[in-house]
């Protein structure tokens, strides 16, 4: 080493030697970071080539397969072949993570035959133990990949290791379990869901009744068992679900919600029984009118107006002359779907008349 | 009562009409031009291998813009065109090809939820489409319906 530099690493004024020893340390030490940098940004690209390659490797490999029935019978050398080689391929992160992503986009974009070929060709290569291996221990966001990736192609065997989720205190692995669930098993899978504790997001709600289009009508069960639920959300989205699916089994336990202590419940109770047309309710509603605040109201005096009859008349009238607009627009909207015309005798306040008016326009232009 | 069955006693040699019918209709598939404007590249790829496969002659653009100096340059029969594309979209793919005069139909692809689009398609003149996803199958039966 020079001589200079020795004088100032052990130099005897104690200033002198701290700082030089301090820039020496800060120089090591911004090379060592720089390499670091530099051998991450390496790795980093090379993987990104070889992400490159492998796609266009299996995109040319899972289109022919996809599209090539006769060539890839399922069963025969040539498909047993290719399986084989995509185990092998599989032990690779970087190759199985470019395969599978592969198969979840084709799968995704292709209904049909490519669809089915994609989930047996998945299956029969084995991917699914590398998911279930993530889910086991992998970092949340593995983990939640995964359960899409097993609602996707359809693992139903991997049920059980998904349904550890679907309570978790992590929002993200909560829902993408209890959707992969619904996904994985179908229908019957939403038992689960009256176990639950935690709240069912509305967004999470309409994922789930949007993938319940992918069922048949004939495999969806009754969700009246949704309504014994503890939970408010489970219970508002059975009566979601009751009335989405417009079913008919017992009415009766949805009107004994309509008095439920949170509201949300109530509303959707009244919902659904309007949507199967439980008229025998309708005597029920003016009670119900008087029990409820104003924020219910005028949702009970639409339902008046769609299940009620001549018998209610007097009650809509009364209410003709409240001096709330949301109650008299609401009140005239009903007695007109009933089939009332406004005497010309008339006792109601000109603004009264003028809401009456407006309301008619609305539903008669 | 009726004779039974007996076995076929000479062989079977198909007429020449038979086989002039069969590469008649094999040609006028393999004679049919199509492009296919798709700026995902794994779906356009699906789709060319699918179409080629079965003996079409298949030119891929992956944008709108490409796609639209294809249609100037080339005499398509059919395009098959996704709808939301960088530069141009299917729809103004579709009303080029009407501004041109130009007889190749169109069949779009659309993904859901894009209803008002497609009657809007409609009414600028494409002549067919299909949601995503979708069965390729379908994709080929609509194709042969349109251009045979």
């Amino acid at each position: 080493m020079k001589e200079w530099l020795l004088g100032y690493l052990f130099n005897e004024y104690p200033p002198i030697w701290i700082s030089s020893w301090g820039i020496l340390c800060l120089l090591t030490g911004s090379v060592v970071i720089l390499l670091v940098i530099l051998r991450s940004r390496l790795i980093k690209t090379r993987k990104i080539q070889l992400q490159e390659k492998f796609r266009e490797e299996y995109e040319a490999l899972l289109t022919e397969f996809v599209f090539d029935e006769e060539e890839y019978e399922v069963g025969e050398e040539k498909y047993n072949a290719l399986v084989f080689r995509l185990q092998r391929a599989a032990k690779n992160d970087i190759r199985r993570e470019v395969l599978v992503a592969t198969i979840l986009f084709l799968h995704h974009d292709f209904k049909g035959a490519p669809e089915k070929r994609l989930v047996r060709l998945y299956q029969d290569v084995g991917l699914e133990k590398y998911a279930f291996r993530a889910i086991r221990y992998g970092s949340w966001y593995e983990k939640a990949f995964e359960f899409t990736e097993l609602g996707q192609m359809q693992v139903n065997h991997g049920l059980p290791l998904v349904l550890n989720y679907i309570g978790h205190y992590s929002t993200v692995l909560r829902e993408e379990a209890q959707f992969a669930a619904v996904r994985m098993g179908g229908v019957k899978n939403l038992e689960y869901l009256s176990e639950l504790n935690r709240s069912v997001s509305d967004w999470q709600q309409t994922r789930i009744m949007q993938e319940l289009d992918q069922f048949p009508l004939e495999d969806i069960p009754s969700f009246y068992y949704l309504l014994d639920a503890k939970n408010d959300s489970i219970i508002v989205f059975g009566l979601k679900l009751i009335s989405k699916y417009r079913q008919l089994d017992n009415p009766d336990k949805m009107v004994g919600l309509l008095w439920h202590e949170n509201l949300d419940v109530g509303v959707a109770a009244l919902s659904a029984l309007v949507a199967i047309d439980h008229f025998p309710v309708a005597d029920d509603l003016p009670n119900l009118f008087y029990s409820h605040d104003e924020q219910f109201q005028p949702e009970v005096i639409r339902a008046i107006g769609l299940l009620g009859n001549d018998s209610h008349i007097p009650f809509l009238e009364e209410l003709l002359q409240r001096n709330d607009y949301d109650l008299v627009m609401a009140a005239t909207k009903a007695l007109i779907r009933l089939g009332y015309t406004l005497p010309a005798n008339t006792t109601l306040s000109s603004y009264n008349k003028e809401i009456y008016k407006h309301a008619r326009y609305e539903l008669i232009p | 009562m009726a004779e039974p069955l007996k076995p076929a006693s000479v062989l079977y040699f198909p007429t020449l009409e038979a086989i002039v019918g069969y590469f008649a209709g094999k040609n006028k598939i393999m004679g049919k031009k199509i492009l296919v404007a798709e700026d995902e590249k794994m779906m356009l790829k699906a789709i060319a291998f699918k179409l080629q496969k079965e003996g079409y002659d298949i030119t891929t653009a992956d944008d709108g813009r490409q796609a639209m100096e294809l249609l100037r340059s080339g005499d398509f029969d059919l395009m098959v065109s996704d709808i939301m594309m960088p530069f141009a979209s299917g729809m103004e793919l579709v009303t080029e090809i009407k501004q041109l005069g130009l007889k190749t139909k169109t069949l779009l692809l659309s993904a859901l939820g894009q209803e008002n689009t497609v009657l809007k398609a409609f009414s600028l003149g494409a002549d067919d489409y299909m949601t995503k996803p979708f069965s390729p199958n379908e994709l080929l039966v609509r194709i042969k319906k349109l251009i045979g």
